[in-house]
């Protein structure tokens, strides 16, 4: 019998309007065309391709669900979601640096800043002339993002900002910083954002190096040392953990997009070579067991794709939001599955699975990272189950 | 300088292709489509005229509704305004047909060029574009690699010959030609252009409203039957000595395999 693809399987051709299939072609082929004969390299070299930035830009990926009066694509959730899966199946240190730029630091100036910040940022950031980070974890908070110690002290009309920041995405070459910092005491409702630029004084972006994962995607940390910012950096919007953490649920959503990306790269490696790899006299893919791996890696990325077309219809419908516990639900299942769809498809490529030379490997060691940046899958484990039963168990 | 694009929609390139129960056609249920290749360097070429010369571009494109991805993409490049003839019966119709369509779509509009691609993605025919200059009553040439206009009304053209020979005339317009691919770097549609497609002017017909005789609709060729070429284990080994093997391998692959 001839074949399916697994596109038949999931069956959402036709759900998609004329607008949301052309931006994930338009994303697919530009992923495929630029990016994906270097990635490679740059994840063996553990260095990022920064010259992408001002092809990403001019595709109108930063930001892409943002309002086009600042410059942005204005996409609908279910095309914003489709770009970041096709920019995953690239590598999740692309999405990583899409998602960061639009979710982490474009919206919150958006969504928290005031109309003045808007507009002297976001058409810049869109066109990918200031690239930001996001500054939220410490070393000694991660998970527990509340408990931060970096301060900002008001000093008559300026702030003054003292702390660490670490595992940054994209800290080493950021042009800006959104930096969360406690102003007036030591409770999670004390947090506020600041835009802090990078050039000014006692700032300091070292790259992390040794990382065995995410390696074509700078990270670093923020160091500041008793540095002055004028008062119109701050988010005035922003009050609260609940401000970084609605920015979170923004790049989670993006994620639970994205991981499936990674997942169906490392699936269509493992058919396209299982189909041509003759073990035993026979293609491995005639072979009941690596059939069932196919088949448990197919069904749970076409139970992701059904589950994010589901999301994303909801959230265009209700102005942009759907519950943090549905983004917890979507990121917790989509990363662990991709992460296991990414460990099977790498070993069907047998000892080839293990080179670099082959997207499996690096997919699968990325998959790392993302399972545990945004929230640990843990931490969303606590999440899900905080909303069934009522009861806070973090 | 006014200029016409025609484009037509074919299934994705890595789409996995199945013949239809009815063994003269594809299952084209649920299949991606997309602009065949030939056509995206066409617009490419219209449109870096249009950026050099100032004029317009329009893009035409026959097909079903879901034609309208195509459009819109050609609209998100930069064409300026679409005309999309709407019908579902012309899918597996022949060039004579497509090109009576096309050229009744157009006829009154006064294009100065009109780009084709050189061949489709699916079909392959290599008619079409000729056919259309014929009915126009224009200048043609076909596999055209470059585009560049001079004074007076006239391009210049460098096309390819047999035998990978290439050759620059000049041409008077009106004129119609066949693009061959590769010959540009394609621009990718922005996200933002792909948003904002639908506010360009796209004017839809339908076949009815073009107004054809029967004969302009009746087909010369008919499809009998698809298939997939038939898998065979058949090798020959060439004997010889490295040089003298590679000219009978040179050999047979320009005289019997005609890929070269
Ligand atoms: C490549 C990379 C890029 C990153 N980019 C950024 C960035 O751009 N900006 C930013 O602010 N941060 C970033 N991070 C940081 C990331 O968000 C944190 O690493 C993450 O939140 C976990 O924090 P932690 O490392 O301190 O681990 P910890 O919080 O110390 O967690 C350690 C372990 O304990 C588990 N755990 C924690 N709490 C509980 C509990 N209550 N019950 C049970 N188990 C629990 C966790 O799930 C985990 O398994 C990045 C991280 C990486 C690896």
């Amino acid at each position: 019998m001839d074949a399916l693809s697994l596109d038949e399987f999931i069956a959402l051709e036709d759900e998609l309007s004329d607008e949301e299939k052309l931006v994930r072609d338009t994303t697919r082929r530009w992923v495929s065309e630029r990016f994906l004969p270097i990635v490679g390299e740059h994840f063996e070299n553990a260095t990022f391709p920064d010259e992408v930035a001002r092809e990403v830009a001019e595709l109108g990926l930063f930001g892409g669900s943002l309002p086009p009066k600042y410059g942005c694509a204005g996409m609908n959730q279910v095309a914003y979601g489709l770009a970041q899966q096709e920019l995953e199946y690239g590598d999740s240190g692309l999405r990583s640096f899409v998602s960061v730029q639009g979710s982490l630091c474009m919206f919150p100036i958006y969504r928290f800043g005031s109309e003045e910040q808007r507009t002297k940022y976001l058409p810049k950031m869109a066109a990918g002339e200031l690239i930001g980070c996001f500054g939220l974890t410490e070393p000694d908070a991660g998970s527990d993002p509340g408990s931060m110690k970096t301060r900002a002290t008001r000093d008559g009309s300026d702030y003054i900002l003292h702390g660490q920041k670490m595992w940054i995405t994209n800290s080493p070459i950021a042009d800006l910083c959104i930096v969360w910092a406690k102003t007036d005491g030591d409770d999670a409702k004390d947090i506020r954002g600041f835009i802090v630029e990078r050039d000014r004084e006692g700032v300091e972006c070292p790259t992390t190096h040794h990382k065995m994962s995410l390696r074509a995607s700078h990270t670093g940390e923020i160091l500041l040392d008793e540095v002055r910012v004028p008062a119109e950096n701050i988010l005035p919007e922003t009050k609260g953990l609940g401000s970084p953490l609605a920015c979170l649920n923004q790049a989670r959503f993006g994620i639970a997009w994205g991981a499936l990306g990674a997942a169906r790269a490392c699936f269509d490696e493992a058919l396209a070579y299982g189909n041509e790899r003759i073990v035993f006299g026979k293609p491995i893919t005639a072979k009941q067991l690596i059939q069932k791996q196919l088949a448990d890696s197919a069904t749970q990325i076409a139970l992701g794709q059904w589950m994010m077309h589901h999301l994303s219809r909801l959230k265009d419908r209700q102005g942009g939001r759907i519950l943090p516990y549905q983004v917890s639900m979507a990121k917790r299942n989509n990363v662990a599955i991709a992460l296991e769809v990414a460990r099977t498809c790498r070993s069907i490529l047998g000892g080839n699975g293990i080179s670099a030379e082959f997207a499996s490997i690096r997919h699968m060691l990325n998959l790392e990272s993302v399972y545990t940046y945004e929230g640990t899958h843990e931490v969303h484990t606590l999440i899900v189950g905080r909303g069934l039963t009522g009861q806070d168990a973090f | 300088m006014k200029i016409l694009c025609c484009v037509k929609q074919v299934p994705e390139k890595d789409a996995r292709i199945r013949v239809a129960d009815s063994g003269d056609w594809i299952h084209s249920e649920g299949l991606a489509v997309a602009i065949s290749e030939c056509d995206r360097y066409a617009v490419e070429a219209a449109l870096r005229l249009k950026e050099a010369v100032d004029g317009e571009v329009a893009v035409l494109l026959v097909g079903g509704e879901q034609g309208s991805k195509s459009v819109k993409e050609a609209l998100a490049m930069g064409c300026d305004r679409a005309i999309h003839v709407i019908t579902d019966e012309l899918t597996r119709s022949d060039p004579f047909v497509i090109s009576k369509v096309l050229a009744k779509a157009v006829e009154d509009e006064g294009f100065d060029l009109v780009l084709t691609g050189q061949q489709s993605d699916d079909l392959g025919y290599n008619a079409v574009g000729q056919m259309l200059a014929q009915h126009l009553g224009m200048s043609h040439a076909q596999i055209v690699l470059s585009v560049d206009p001079v004074e007076d009304g006239r391009i210049r053209v460098s096309h390819e010959l047999d035998n990978a020979l290439i050759e620059t005339i000049e041409l008077s317009l009106p004129a119609v030609l066949g693009v061959q691919s590769g010959i540009n770097d394609v621009r990718y549609a922005s996200l933002k252009g792909i948003m904002q497609a639908n506010s360009k002017p796209q004017k839809k017909v339908t076949l009815e409203e073009l107004d054809l005789s029967a004969e302009d609709l009746t087909p010369k060729l008919r499809i009998e039957k698809v298939g997939f070429p038939v898998r065979t284990s058949q090798a020959e080994m060439i004997e010889g000595d490295a040089a003298a093997a590679a000219r009978t391998l040179v050999d047979k692959l320009r005289t019997e395999a005609k890929v070269l």
